[in-house]
């Protein structure tokens, strides 16, 4: 995308919870649900919630398994995921660029 | 909230688990102790070394526990592992070197060889793996200049086995306030901090 064009910030990825869920995933290979929920601090409705959304728009791949006798489920993004939160934060670097620019003119 | 700290949190996750060093530094001393010159004898000995193993074990498992129900887990990516195998090799081949070079240089020298090389082979390990933080710089850079001050004369053959006593505790110490900062950096990922920093939404 150019300087010059519009801006469309994916509703999707932008939402401040579902950002932090996709930019943490984005630095490594897998997180459990339980890393998830401690570092952004949801209730666990609320991370299932915005996890089965990301699932269903092929953001985020979940695998359910069993850790011994203790469910586990574990979350990576696609390669859909990472492309799309990588071109997010380059649209918010890009619109903050531009936030400069214009004060400072 | 800025997407490196995100980025950070779950990256260095593993890295900063600081609890592992409390087993570790237990490790240490015991292996000081055991390689004391005048170490002590007897049944009383033999119990001190078997319960700190005792409490290593049992530490282990507890800690494991602990980071897995309380903080969770992460599989961290093939560049990360890299960059962990390279800080391991670096800590064990400058420990390898500082050890050589107390044995070989300065068997009964009025320094120690020994504790700086673990000191400098603890500040390349986190400055490949998260980066040095203030707490080891001030922590293992102290450590490495007292290791280089004449002051450990008269020691004999026990002087290394005596500093790794010290640099047992220390590696707990500088593990545990890993463990606040981790502590720290879960609470700054949080989206209530992310939502009040105006990202999103």
């Amino acid at each position: 995308m150019s300087e010059g064009s519009e801006l469309v910030l994916d509703r999707l990825i932008h939402e401040p919870a579902r950002l932090a869920i996709l930019t943490m995933l984005s630095s490594v290979a897998t997180a459990d649900f339980v890393f998830l929920q401690r570092s952004t601090g949801l209730t666990q409705g609320n991370l299932s919630s915005h996890l089965t959304k990301l699932e269903k728009a092929g953001l985020v791949r979940i695998e359910k398994s069993f850790v011994g006798k203790r469910p586990n489920t574990n979350v990576a993004l696609t390669s859909t995921g990472k492309e799309r939160i990588a071109s997010h934060w380059d649209q918010l670097d890009q619109l903050k660029r531009r936030a400069g620019a214009s004060s400072g003119a | 909230m800025e997407r490196r700290h995100l980025e950070a949190a779950a990256a260095n996750y593993p890295y900063l688990q600081g609890l592992w060093t409390i087993p570790l530094g237990i490790g240490v001393i015991l292996a000081g102790i055991s390689n004391l010159q005048s170490r002590p004898t007897g049944i009383g000995a033999m119990a001190l070394i078997l319960g700190g193993l005792a409490i290593a074990g049992a530490a282990l498992l507890m800690i494991g526990r602990y980071y897995r129900d309380h903080y969770g887990t992460v599989t961290p990516t093939r560049d990360r592992y890299i960059r962990q195998a390279v800080a391991i090799v670096a800590w064990i081949a400058i420990l390898f070197i500082g050890a050589n070079q107390a044995l070989f240089w300065s068997p009964d020298g009025p320094q120690c060889i020994y504790a700086s090389a673990f000191a400098l082979a603890t500040l390349a390990y986190y400055a490949i793996l998260v980066g040095l933080r203030p707490h080891h710089v001030i922590i293992w850079g102290a450590v490495f200049v007292a290791g280089l001050l004449p002051i450990w004369g008269g020691l004999g053959a026990d002087r290394d086995p005596l500093a790794m006593i010290p640099l047992g505790l220390l590696a707990m110490l500088s593990g545990v306030l890993d463990q606040r900062l981790l502590a720290r950096s879960f609470r700054q990922s949080g989206t209530e901090q992310l939502e009040a920093s105006g990202v999103g939404g």
